[in-house]
């Protein structure tokens, strides 16, 4: 059962994944097969922008294991390009300008280009059927199509046109060995000469009379400059049947430049389609559909012991279907949450007061409470194990300046009797349980805390990224020992709750990893990070739930800007208008931290108060010196009287 | 049979080997004006012991070589070599691509002895400061992005699969951002490399700690002493010969200098066609490498092809 | 006394970086379940940060590992044959009644404690299951006495500490008549690992032995020792581990004083491979008592 999911990345599954891929729930919305005009594809890691590309490439498109393509497929040839990112940053310089790499990096793009184009026609001909079926590919003539680009004309057939690509492409090769002491090769014009090569398969290749070839450039954020400049260009220029669309991750566009003079705007020269946006409504169902396609592709369970049927996923025509059937939901949540069971609040709460750890702490904490505000009472007052809730969180109440003693003891009676209080009425509990059960389990980090586990907690602390939910499920079931049938098979919440933190902690380190800054982002994770926690751990639980943050007075620049938009481009930080308006004062949008970091750091994953930080702070966290965070963060202790013993979260009670 | 052979001398010592009349026709150093301790002592050394030197240096910002200051082509690189029979080159200060540069321009130049200094430092293991935990120390030099640099450009996405070997120091993001930068990577064969022996025992205790995280089932680990280019290279032609079907060898210097320079052997001599590609981060030279001199280090390369 | 946070976080950190070495066959040869008894057992003693920091500081060489050892010896190692340098792996591949004027030998050093199958005999066997050496050149220590004009031979060993082991075995195989009956003969030691101590005392007493090591151990691998802790930049830290291991010691029931208390010859390492354990690391890690499982085998 474990194997299904240990294959998280599309690189992990070749080309032609015509039979993997689920289509995802915004797939309609795409019109990529209609698009005359350039997509601009926006998603952060994880939300399955690279796959949703290889699906709609030729590779998948005809793929062999297809039985019938039908007369769709053609409409838009699909060519997916992933500009390796070492060898495309190393065209620079060497002594020659910036426009001369220019036409290089023309030139290597166009022979790709070509040679994927040719790669089509193979690929929809890979059969003896298929040549049947489709085939007259000994009519094409490439030097009679190009011939006319290259000195000495090009060879005619199919065969030896691609013989003549890859010779090409060794030439190019073989001078970047040595740019000194051999001639460049003759360079390509790209649009010029793919458009020709089309116009070839639209006279002489029936089943492309018509079509429209769309190019596909991945990773568009890696490109330098001037060659993002290029790709702007030929977005700009594009149209059929020859038309450009680029994928990239969010802040990916460092210009909006062309070679000309004028730059490419949205709506005018491209539509923009945000992934992470666009998969957000539909998510949990796309997560517990993949699950559950996963385990049949990959670990043989049968298609009939799960909810989901094979076919739908993958036909585009029935996606619609999908999306409203809601019996259908209700079956597949049904058994996503029977598989992954989570607890309720309340019976988390339950269970903390039965649990001797947890116990002791909530009465150290309403002891504290109620020694500050000079009560006779003793924590057993507010001990009521019927109420489990709400005897939570007078732990937080009893830390609340507004509160005394006696009237959250009255309040709690009225609750417990069944009465109108303000627990319920007053939303208390709506508002404190689970910032206060968070505070119950932060110091304790061995222990799985329940809050983690669930799949509505998994898919909340997944967010859009189906490899962060993938990994989650992954990580629960190693740690089981999988049964025989999948109607016997459920995790437990344990385990469920230790895999969040393992995923949780895989992820936080995997940041230093990210892109030209990823130490610095992973530094600002964890302080942002502590900062929070620090925040859960405030007893009154006065701004319960803080994971967001915006920056108050100044307008973020220079360093902090590069790495606060690192920040979004990674998924580190999410970005999100802010929710209020504060008159005259600038404050920036707000930014979530990503909630697949909250496990770690034993915090909230839902989106609850927001932190204002003062923009000095925040060029500090963005861009300061190490040692300024933890002053920065005794600062924070001090404003929130967060009394702190060697290092400890936990509460200065005179010795524990 | 090999192309290469290497022999090494080390004097486990603080100041210079003595080696008598030895003297070289000619050396290579680094223009660096930022010098430690050690590059100080390593140049010092070269320059008494070579009739001749230039300066080389490359920017990789901008894909330009310099030979003794002036802009320089491969040819011009090669000319200075012109007649040479023996070489010294001062690995210590001189950068990856310098190197290979160097050793490029000296193979081609049929060069009959290389030889290449390097000097260890005085290091230690990491401190660790304030907190025991590793969100303690903040590594905040900027990353490095991978990029080819001239002559060893290959578009990996034109690979249909190969080896990938990466020699790991003690530094734990670089194989990670490897892998995340270059994930057409993922389905190749890997193997990681610590250097055990280290320079100084349990010096490989922070690289395997580092690096741990982004190692996967699949990968195989190999072991090689931290400070043998010989062994660098011969793993890496064993690799190599191993490969029936003979795909290109990836190699990823992230490591210490002598597997650096071992690598560097094994790229020259297989660099035609393919076989072999480079994999690079250009790390900065950061400001403060004042280490002093810990033990010298002397590499003598016979190229069967030039003797 | 419970842990802080950041201790609590480091010991979790530890031992989750233990287990991955333990999967990733980083540290093929500790077990598992030995890992999880031996921090159990402290832990019991509320030692948990002595384990965690025992743990980060521990340099296991797996057979992988050893296996570089072996080659950082045998590798590129020349001898002197007759005027030309020669590497001395090329000649142990031929059979030595083909080269009949070749005049060396290669003997296990054997300790007289240790059983053959650890420690000299092993080593020489690996090696020459590794490098293909030819048994005939391979010989018993005791047999030396007899031979003569041999130009070179080549004891081989694991790890010397102290040097003792070494320094008695050469007495015992009585050196001075083997110099004698072979004059001119150079006498190589091969050691996978090494320590300043033995390495000091063998060139004291016996200075025309030349020593060809893998790994070099040093004072400051002596893992409780200041210099160790001076990486640990953290107030009362060193206190704390001293005390912790003080009240483990105690309660488990290892030595508290002898030659074994400290690893033999005051060593104080943390060094173990995954064929042997030598004394010279402190007992906490591979002796057995009936409160502590041993993590390392001796």
């Amino acid at each position: 059962m474990q194997n299904a999911f240990i294959r998280n990345r599309t690189e992990e599954f070749g080309h032609d994944i015509w039979s993997s891929y689920v289509l995802p729930p915004y797939f309609p919305t795409l019109g990529f097969n209609e698009a005359r005009k350039s997509v601009v594809l926006e998603g952060g890691r994880g939300c399955g922008k690279t796959a949703l590309l290889r699906y709609l490439s030729f590779q998948s498109q005809f793929s062999f294991d297809r039985k019938a393509v039908p007369e769709d497929a053609f409409k838009t040839v699909g060519l997916y390009l992933k500009a390796d990112s070492q060898y495309f940053s190393g065209f620079t310089g060497a002594g020659l300008s910036d426009a001369k790499w220019q036409n290089i990096f023309e030139h290597a793009l166009c022979l790709a280009l070509a040679e994927q184009i040719v790669g089509a026609v193979r690929t929809l001909n890979c059969s003896a059927e298929r040549t049947a079926l489709y085939g007259e590919i000994d009519k094409l003539d490439f030097d009679d199509a190009a011939g006319g680009f290259v000195e000495g004309g090009l060879p005619s057939s199919l065969l030896a046109f691609e013989k003549w690509l890859r010779s090409q492409r060794q030439n190019l090769s073989r001078w970047f060995k040595n740019f000194d002491e051999t001639k460049p090769p003759a360079l390509l014009p790209l649009r010029e000469f793919l458009g020709s090569l089309i116009v070839e398969f639209h006279a002489k290749l029936p089943y492309f009379a018509t079509s429209v070839f769309a190019v596909y450039v991945d990773e568009y954020e890696n490109l330098l400059e001037y060659q993002q400049k290029l790709l702007n260009t030929l977005i700009k220029s594009g149209e059929p049947p020859l038309i450009f669309h680029v994928a990239m991750k969010p802040n990916g566009m460092r210009t909006r430049n062309t070679t000309g003079p004028e730059s490419i705007q949205e709506v005018a020269d491209f539509r923009l389609i945000k992934l992470d946006d666009a998969l957000a409504p539909q998510f949990r169902l796309f997560a517990a559909e993949l699950f559950f396609f996963r385990l049949i592709a990959e670990a043989g369970v049968p298609e009939n012991a799960t909810p989901i049927k094979l076919d739908v996923l993958r036909n585009e025509h029935r996606i619609t279907e999908r999306l409203s059937d809601s019996l259908y939901h209700s079956r597949v949540f049904a058994e996503m949450e029977r598989i992954l069971p989570g607890k309720s609040y309340g019976e988390i709460a339950r269970d903390a007061l039965d649990d001797p750890v947890l116990l002791g702490r909530w009465k150290r904490i309403v002891t504290a409470g109620l020694q500050r505000l000079k009560s006779r009472r003793v924590a057993d007052d507010f001990l009521i194990k019927d109420a489990p809730e709400a005897t939570i969180i007078c732990a937080a109440l009893l830390h609340q300046r507004s509160k005394n003693a006696d009237e959250v003891f009255n309040e709690l009676s009225e609750y417990a009797s069944g009465n109108s209080s303000k627990f319920k009425e007053g939303e208390w509990i709506h508002h404190l349980l689970i910032g206060t059960l968070l505070l119950l389990y932060l110091p304790y980090r061995q222990r799985s805390c329940p809050i983690y586990a669930g799949f509505d907690a998994f898919a909340k602390l997944s967010r859009t990224n189906i490899r962060h939910f993938l990994e989650l499920c992954h990580l629960s079931i190693g740690s089981f020992s999988g049964g025989a049938s999948l109607s016997d098979f459920s995790v437990t919440i344990d385990s469920q709750a230790k895999a969040a933190f393992a995923a949780s902690q895989k992820f936080r380190k995997e940041v230093a990893g990210s892109g030209d800054h990823g130490n610095r982002l992973l530094a600002v994770v964890n302080i942002l990070g502590k900062v929070f926690r620090l925040s859960q751990s405030r007893e009154s639980q006065s701004e319960p739930e803080r994971t967001h943050f915006s920056i108050l007075d100044e307008e973020t620049s220079g360093a902090g800007k590069t790495i606060l938009d690192e920040a979004v481009k990674w998924s580190v930080l999410f970005e999100e208008p802010e929710t209020k308006v504060k008159g005259n004062r600038y404050e920036s949008n707000d930014y979530v931290l990503n909630p697949i970091y909250a496990p770690f750091f034993g915090i909230s994953y839902n989106k609850g108060r927001k932190l204002e930080i003062q923009s000095r702070d925040a060029n500090t966290i963005l861009a300061g010196p190490v040692d300024q965070f933890t002053l920065l963060l005794r600062h924070y202790e001090k404003t929130w009287s967060v009394i702190r013993n060697d290092d400890q979260f936990d509460l200065d009670l005179g010795g524990m | 049979m090999s192309r290469f052979q290497v022999s090494t001398l080390t004097h486990d010592e603080r100041a210079p080997p003595s080696i008598g009349n030895r003297k070289w026709d000619m050396a290579a150093i680094s223009s660096d004006e930022l010098l430690d301790d050690r590059s100080k002592a390593a140049i010092a050394f070269t320059k008494s012991h070579a009739k001749a030197h230039f300066e080389m240096r490359f920017l990789v910002g901008s894909n330009v070589t310099y030979v003794n200051k002036l802009q320089a082509s491969f040819g011009k690189l090669r000319a200075q070599l012109s007649g040479v029979n023996s070489l010294l080159i001062e690995a210590t200060s001189l950068s990856y691509p310098e190197l290979l540069y160097t050793l490029a321009a000296a193979t081609q130049e049929r060069v009959k002895a290389i030889s290449l200094l390097y000097v260890e430092p005085l290091g230690y293991r990491r401190n660790i400061d304030n907190h025991l935990c590793d969100h303690r120390n903040f590594n905040l030099s900027e990353n490095r992005r991978f990029r080819s640099i001239p002559m060893f450009m290959t578009n990996l996405s034109e690979i249909a699969t190969g080896q990938a070997v990466f020699f790991l120091g003690y530094e734990g993001a670089r194989l990670g951002q490897a892998m995340q930068q270059e994930e057409v990577l993922q389905p190749w064969r890997k193997h990681i490399v610590f250097g055990v022996p280290a320079f100084e025992s349990g010096w490989e205790i922070d690289a395997i700690a580092n690096n741990i995280d982004y190692l996967s089932g699949d990968d195989q680990i190999q072991y090689i002493a931290a400070s043998s280019v010989s062994a660098a290279y011969r793993l890496l032609n064993e690799l190599r010969a191993s490969d029936k079907e003979q795909n290109p060898v990836l190699v990823a210097p992230l490591g210490t200098k002598p597997h650096a320079i071992g690598a560097a052997l094994f790229l020259i001599e297989h660099d035609a066609m393919d076989q072999a590609v480079l994999l690079y981060d250009h790390p900065e030279r950061s400001a403060d490498r004042t280490e002093d001199v810990r033990r010298w280090h002397l590499y003598d390369v016979i190229d069967t092809k030039s003797n | 006394m419970e842990n802080s946070e950041d201790q609590s976080d480091y010991i979790e950190q530890v031992v989750d970086r233990c287990q991955k070495l333990i999967h990733t066959g980083i540290w093929e040869g500790v077990q598992e379940s030995r890992l999880t008894g031996w921090l159990g057992c402290l832990r019991n003693c509320d030692a948990g940060l002595l384990g965690a920091y025992l743990l980060d500081n521990l340099a296991f060489r797996s057979r992988d590992q050893y296996a570089s050892l072996l080659d950082t010896v045998f590798h590129d190692l020349c001898f002197t044959d007759r005027g030309t340098q020669r590497q001395l792996l090329d000649v142990l591949r031929k059979k030595p009644e083909d080269c009949a004027e070749i005049k060396i030998r290669v003997a296990p050093v054997i300790g007289h404690t240790a059983p053959p199958t650890k420690s000299g005999p092993y080593i020489l066997r690996l090696a020459q299951r590794r490098y293909r050496i030819h048994n005939d050149w391979l010989v018993w220590p005791h047999t030396l006495g007899k031979m003569a004009d041999l130009s070179d031979i080549f004891f081989v060993d694991d790890f010397c500490g102290t040097g003792n082991q070494f320094i008695e075995f050469l007495m015992g195989i009585e050196i001075q008549e083997i110099l004698k009956a072979n004059p001119g003969v150079r006498i190589t030691y091969l050691v996978t690992a090494v320590h300043s101590d033995g390495l000091a005392r063998i060139n004291k007493m016996y200075p025309y032995v030349n020593v060809v090591w893998g790994e070099h151990l040093r004072p400051i691998n002596a893992v409780l020792s200041s210099e160790a802790f001076a990486r640990y930049r953290i107030p009362g830290f060193s206190n704390l581990i001293e005390s912790q291991y003080q009240s483990a010691i105690k309660y488990t029931g290892l030595p508290v004083k002898g030659r074994i208390a400290d690893g033999f010859g005051s060593l104080g390492l943390a060094y173990g491979f995954s064929h042997a354990t030598p004394n010279n690391t402190l007992p906490i890690f591979w002796m057995s008592t009936p409160k502590l499982t041993a993590l390392l085998d001796r």
